[in-house]
């Protein structure tokens, strides 16, 4: 009992330290807001698993600042990380504002761990900011698949509802009225659509912008 | 027909509920087999990627097909967690459209049922029209009902009853006017018998006395014989004045002072009648002097002669009423037989023996009466006299 008790405050001490790191934004060559120092959500509880799927887990970074024309700025960055189940290995993507793509293969989680670690995002450009903004706002959402794996599975569902129905050992014999089976497909899409992606994880920063030289 | 409408109703609700339960069952059969919700069905297939895995560890020589195997298992187990991951949104979205076909076949129904009404209301209301129709002797009623059901047939059956209305309408109709025509050569025959007949007696006697040579009883039977001529002609011009029937000449007149000029001209033209008046004065109307004084004419005749030998009295009156003038004309005479008030103002009809009257001269005042735009009608034939509205506009 007292070492479940004691495990409990491990744990919830460990959440609490991670919920209190934040990432920070810095100055890329005048030219570039960068994002770096995440926080370890890798081996957070629900992200950890769902890494390890095989799926293509997003990670979609939204930076909002205000603009130098008014309104507002903003910039964003894309993480793709897919875990190869036959060759167990990491494929990463990172796609950042400039339009640059990384991909990365990474032979272990250690390693992975390490390269979310050292990342460093462009995610804002400096030039559209006003100069005296001092906060920006990040919004980070971690999807569970990507869209082609969303597709292929609304697909994939509204067929097997049809084959179903009329075959249950999913041979996909077609009955010669199709009345019934097109009513059943229609309904099979329908309940297929709401299959989307929502995010699993969503995390919500206000950081500090570094200060710039205003130009004369 | 509320009842077939209700049970209709009632079938097409448990029609709807059975649809709704079928679809149901069946799609959450179908949702059931395709989430794989149960957590053995993951595991086993993870455990078979992993076999093929070792498979192909053990026989490389077939790699390429485990491989084949494992991804099409790991395409399979990746849909099974996106579905897993979804499970909520797939529900609702499977509970919403559920409700949403219930809601649809509900309204479905409501409306079905409100339209039938709707349309048996409509049919109901023809119904009824056409009996208010039929009730006032409308004939050859079309109702246009081309269902078969309850309605239908009471609309057919109304069609038929018109129809044989109409045919027996048309029957009576021809028995009347042969009736009348009969009346009428009845009538003409002995008003030109009686003459003749008298004429004959006459020439007889006027022969005798050629032979004989009495110059007085000549000068007599010559008389008799120009009477009966002259009475033919009066016959004559009698039956051909109600064919010739002049059209009124109207004029703007006093009313109140016609009717007094006519009470006071007439006060001893029927020795066995009494007129009075009662007109508010300064009531004016376009009529015919002559031909509205040959009606009240008519009319008095006609309280005379039912009065026999007893004395009685004709009141007059004239009053103004909305959209026109009326003259009521009420005698205290034994009133109008029962047997002839419906047909009053058609010519010939009469209770008065042969010999005694044409009937035409209530079908004369009649047409008078219309040809001014107004009418004549019968108001109270009880036995407190008869009483008869002229209308004028």
């Amino acid at each position: 009992m007292r070492r479940v008790a004691g495990m409990a405050l491990l744990l919830g001490l460990a959440v609490a330290a991670m919920a209190q790191e934040v990432p920070r934004l810095e100055l890329h060559g005048d030219r570039h807001f960068v994002l770096s120092g995440l926080p370890p959500l890798l081996s957070d509880e629900t992200i950890e698993p769902q890494l390890r799927t095989g799926l293509t887990s997003t990670f979609v970074f939204r930076v909002s600042a205000p603009g130098a024309r008014g309104g507002k700025s903003r910039g964003g960055a894309r993480l793709e990380i897919r875990y190869d189940l036959w060759d167990e290995v990491f494929h990463v993507t990172k796609l950042e504002i400039t339009g640059e793509v990384a991909r990365q293969r990474l032979d272990s989680a250690e390693a992975l761990v390490e390269w979310w670690d050292g990342l460093r995002l462009i995610v804002l450009d400096a030039q559209t900011v006003r100069a005296t903004a001092n906060q920006a706002r990040v919004e980070l959402d971690l999807l569970p698949f990507s869209r082609s794996e969303e597709l292929d599975t609304q697909r994939w569902y509204s067929e097997s509802v049809g084959r179903a129905e009329h075959n249950p050992d999913g041979k996909g014999v077609r009955s010669p009225s199709g009345d019934s089976n097109s009513m059943e497909q229609v309904f099979g899409l329908l309940i297929a659509t709401s299959i989307r992606r929502r995010p699993l994880v969503s995390h919500v920063w206000t950081l500090e912008l570094p200060a710039r030289e205003t130009s004369p | 027909m509320k009842l077939t409408s209700t049970v209709v109703a009632l079938v097409l609700m448990v029609a709807s509920a059975a649809l709704v339960f079928h679809l149901f069952q069946r799609q959450l059969a179908t949702a059931s087999l395709a989430f794989g919700f149960h957590p053995d069905v993951l595991d086993q297939l993870e455990l078979s990627l992993d076999d093929q895995k070792r498979l192909a560890w053990v026989d490389p020589a077939r790699e390429l097909e485990y491989r084949s195997r494992f991804d099409s298992l790991e395409s399979t187990v990746h849909r099974l967690q996106i579905l897993d991951g979804s499970r909520d949104a797939l529900l609702r979205r499977y509970n919403t459209i559920v409700v949403a076909l219930f809601a649809g076949l509900v309204v479905l129904v409501t409306l079905t049922y409100s339209i039938r009404q709707a349309s048996q209301a409509r049919r109901l209301a023809g119904i009824q029209r056409a009996l208010t129709m039929l009730a006032g002797g409308s004939n050859n009623i079309e109702l246009g009902e081309r269902k078969r059901d309850t309605i239908g047939r009471i609309g057919a059956m109304i069609e038929e009853t018109s129809r044989l209305m109409a045919r027996d309408r048309r029957r009576i109709a021809a028995m009347q006017n042969l009736t009348a025509w009969q009346e009428a050569t009845r009538r003409h025959a002995h008003e030109i018998r009686m003459p003749l007949t008298a004429l004959k007696l006459e020439l007889a006697q006027l022969r005798d006395g050629l032979d004989a040579g009495q110059q007085a009883e000549l000068t007599r039977t010559a008389r008799d014989a120009m009477e009966e001529v002259e009475r033919l002609g009066r016959f004559a011009e009698r039956f051909t004045s109600f064919a010739r029937l002049p059209q009124p000449r109207p004029e703007r007149r006093d009313l109140g002072e016609l009717l007094r000029d006519f009470v006071s001209t007439y006060a001893s033209a029927w020795a066995n009648l009494e007129l009075e008046l009662d007109a508010e004065a300064a009531l004016e109307a376009d009529v015919d002097r002559e031909m509205l004084r040959q009606v009240l004419v008519n009319l008095c005749d006609n309280s005379s002669l039912a009065l026999g030998e007893a004395q009685g009295r004709v009141r007059i009156s004239l009053q103004r009423v909305q959209g026109g003038i009326q003259i009521d004309v009420k005698d205290d005479g034994p009133g109008v037989d029962e047997s002839i008030r419906s047909r009053l103002f058609e010519p010939y009809v009469t209770t008065r023996s042969v010999g005694e009257g044409m009937g035409l001269g209530l079908a004369i005042s009649k047409k008078i009466l219309l040809d001014h735009g107004g009418d004549l009608e019968l108001l109270d034939s009880s036995g407190n006299g008869a009483a008869f509205r002229l209308t004028l506009p």
